[in-house]
């Protein structure tokens, strides 16, 4: 056993130490990261190495100047381009968290009520896709949707079409890779929640009258609440910031705001307006994480009294 | 609604009566194993009968099936005369109080006890009345806006017996009604459900593992063993006259004697045996053959101790105080007889410790009367 000092040793066996450790990791990788973004976003752009200029400068006679340019944030407002972008991809997350809340829900009950046996192999299934790169699987889906892929290729000779439908480069093809990509982000939250619900209280409701539709909806689904919440979140959160399933299932005129964001970044190299457009979108996400987390409280306070 | 009081309450007793609640050779089978075999029983409108066995003898799934949570595979359920053998549990008039009471955490007292009432579609006003009277029977008017985490054990029970109550059921089923609650409070509760059940007149039906519960609270019992009801009757008949070895093991102690049939009669029964070192004179009659192996069983309380011999020859033997039980109100006495047997006697305390007569070592005789020892079947 390694010896470590006493002073050392009481930290380490100290509660304190597991509450310490989530905050600093939060402060190392996120706080100060969003810092040093949100700093970019109201600092000028300069052409050289960092592309931006200083926030705060000395200048002579022992002038301390803070300078904040706003103007990257009005910038973002007056173009319709980046409005728009923010729209678009705020609508493609939600229809893509609704639709994976739609096909997820069903799963994540049909996991929850399988046979202790069944259900390994189940959820490994459901795993399972996170074995291959994301970017592959991503990819994979030009194969299938492409004019002359699988899918066009098998309708043709079923004889159910003439002309290679259009499916790639399309809204409809991004929505199918987000929610492909997520799904299980959904599925496992929502099957963590429906597992935990006690099957008397389905008997109960029963047994008190309520057909099996009804027992569903009274006493099922508001106390899965809190998986469908947070399996929402985890899908619309990344969804909306996502730029490889739209750069390469969403073609041209697919605008989501990620994709905006890496052109500012790596084509226009102005980071300034990069960093205001990214610490906006946080700004759009914070709100349903507020929701969620006063959700959450409650849900909480109800089980764990 | 006519208060029924359980001494008025002998519908088995009268075979002009029309069962309320008939089981026609009800089985159930789990993958080739079979849980229920075979019962028939018939339960009359008020009683409060108890399903009372060891765990995994199939009285849960017996209520189950009384719920519609499970299909027979075999046999027939009436209730009032209706075949509901392939009804659905939303579609009996049945209600059901759970062991872990499955009371809806997301729910008020108020709205755990509307549930049943808003899936019938009845007036919001008559719905507030029914919720109002129900919650003032089981005392929880004040706690109608809590939510169920917010209540005690005790609370939550009642909520439970108040949301399967507002229905208005024709039957209660009662899984395991107190055995979520601590002793003190189950004595308690005992009597408090007996007294709701005779003030709304609703047929119960409980299932338990505790004899002593289903003693106090059931007006007739049934003993289950294996999927098969082993015997039906009152508290009283079933622990003076247990037709079993099981059913005589399994509710109170009770001393056995192995022996053989010498003389048969239509009102008497002489059995010789061994163990007991004398002649067992049984008054009541059996089909036991003369020649036949039987077992004669005798209740602790019905044995006599004495430091003299007793008048009589049979029903008399004697032994040695090899251990006294002293429980505070009564005492248990073993004691071992010449042929080894052990044989439990317990007696009153009608004296304090110090002073009583008989102690350890001490050679005692054994006896009791003809009329307290039965005979029983293997």
């Amino acid at each position: 056993m390694i010896h470590l000092p006493s002073k050392l040793r009481r930290f380490l066996s100290t509660p304190l130490w597991a509450t310490v450790a989530p905050y600093g990791w939060g402060l190392l990788f996120c706080l100060i990261p969003f810092l040093i973004v949100l700093k970019i976003s109201l600092s000028e752009l300069k052409m050289g190495l960092p592309p931006y200029g200083p926030l705060v400068e000395w200048v002579e006679e022992g002038l301390l100047v803070i300078r904040l340019h706003l103007g990257n944030y009005t910038f973002i407002g007056t173009d319709s381009l980046y409005v728009l972008s923010y729209l678009e991809a705020l609508t493609i997350a939600l229809i893509s968290t609704v639709t994976c809340l739609l096909i997820g829900y069903p799963m994540a009950y049909g996991l929850a009520k399988a046979s202790p046996s069944v259900r390994a192999p189940l959820l490994m299934l459901v795993i399972l896709p996170f074995w291959t790169s994301f970017l592959l699987r991503a990819y994979a889906w030009i194969g299938i949707l492409s004019p002359h892929g699988l899918l066009n290729t098998a309708l043709i000779k079923v004889g159910l079409i003439h002309q290679p439908l259009v499916l790639l480069d399309t809204h409809f093809a991004t929505i199918l890779g987000i929610v492909y990509c997520y799904l299980p982000f959904m599925i496992l939250p929502l099957y963590a929640s429906l597992e935990k619900i006690d099957s008397s209280l389905l008997e109960a409701a029963y047994d008190l009258g309520a057909r099996p539709f009804q027992a569903f909806w009274q006493v099922v689904v508001p106390l899965s609440l809190s998986g469908v919440i947070s399996g929402s979140l985890l899908v619309f959160i990344p969804a909306a910031g996502e730029f490889v399933i739209p750069e390469l299932l969403g073609g041209s005129q697919t605008f989501m705001i990620g994709k905006v964001l890496w052109n500012e970044f790596f084509t226009n190299r102005d980071w300034p307006v990069a960093a205001a457009l990214a610490t906006v979108l946080l700004a759009f996400l914070l709100i349903p994480l507020a929701i969620f987390q006063r959700l959450q409280e409650r849900q909480v306070r109800l089980f764990n009294a | 609604m006519q208060r029924l009081k359980r001494r008025d309450l002998q519908p088995w007793q009268d075979p002009k009566a029309k069962p309320y609640i008939h089981l026609e050779g009800v089985s159930k089978e789990f993958g080739g194993h079979v849980v229920v075999d075979d019962v028939t029983l018939s339960i009359y409108q008020g009683e409060f009968f108890a399903l009372l066995g060891p765990s995994g003898c199939g009285k849960t799934t017996l209520l189950r099936m009384l719920a519609g949570f499970e299909a027979p595979s075999q046999g027939k359920i009436y209730i009032d005369g209706v075949d509901v053998t392939r009804r659905p549990a939303y579609d009996r008039p049945v209600n059901m109080m759970f062991q872990s009471y499955a009371l809806f955490p997301h729910m008020t007292v108020e709205k755990n006890v509307a549930f049943g009432l808003k899936q019938e579609g009845i007036s919001a006003a008559e719905m507030k009345e029914r919720i109002r009277d129900v919650l003032h029977l089981v005392q929880m008017e004040k706690f109608r806006a809590r939510y169920p985490h917010q209540l005690s054990g005790g609370q939550r029970q009642r909520v439970a017996l108040a949301r399967s109550l507002v229905k208005r059921p024709k039957l209660l089923l009662l899984d395991e009604p107190l055995a979520a609650l601590d002793k003190r409070l189950r004595e308690q509760t005992q009597f408090e459900l007996v007294n709701i059940q005779e003030e709304v007149g609703v047929t119960f039906i409980m299932v338990t593992h505790d004899q002593e519960e289903a003693m106090t609270m059931a007006s007739r019992l049934g003993i289950m063993d294996h999927g098969r009801l082993s015997q039906i009757g009152t508290p009283n008949e079933i622990y003076e006259y247990p037709h079993s070895e099981y059913v005589a093991d399994f509710i109170g102690s009770i001393n056995k004697f192995e022996g053989r049939v010498i003389e048969e009669d239509s009102d008497h029964l002489l059995v010789e045996s061994e163990e007991a070192g004398c002649e067992l004179y049984v008054s009541h009659s059996t089909n036991a053959p003369i020649g036949a192996q039987v077992k004669v069983a005798i209740r602790p309380e019905k044995v006599m101790i004495a430091t003299s011999p007793p008048e009589h020859q049979r029903n008399a033997t004697k032994g040695i105080v090899k251990d006294i039980g002293y429980l505070g109100d009564v005492s248990i006495y073993h004691v071992e007889l010449s042929s080894g047997k052990i044989v439990l006697a317990t007696q009153p305390n009608l004296v304090r410790l110090a002073e009583r007569a008989v102690t350890w070592e001490d050679e005692v005789y054994l006896f009791w009367r003809a009329e307290n020892s039965i005979v029983l079947s293997s």
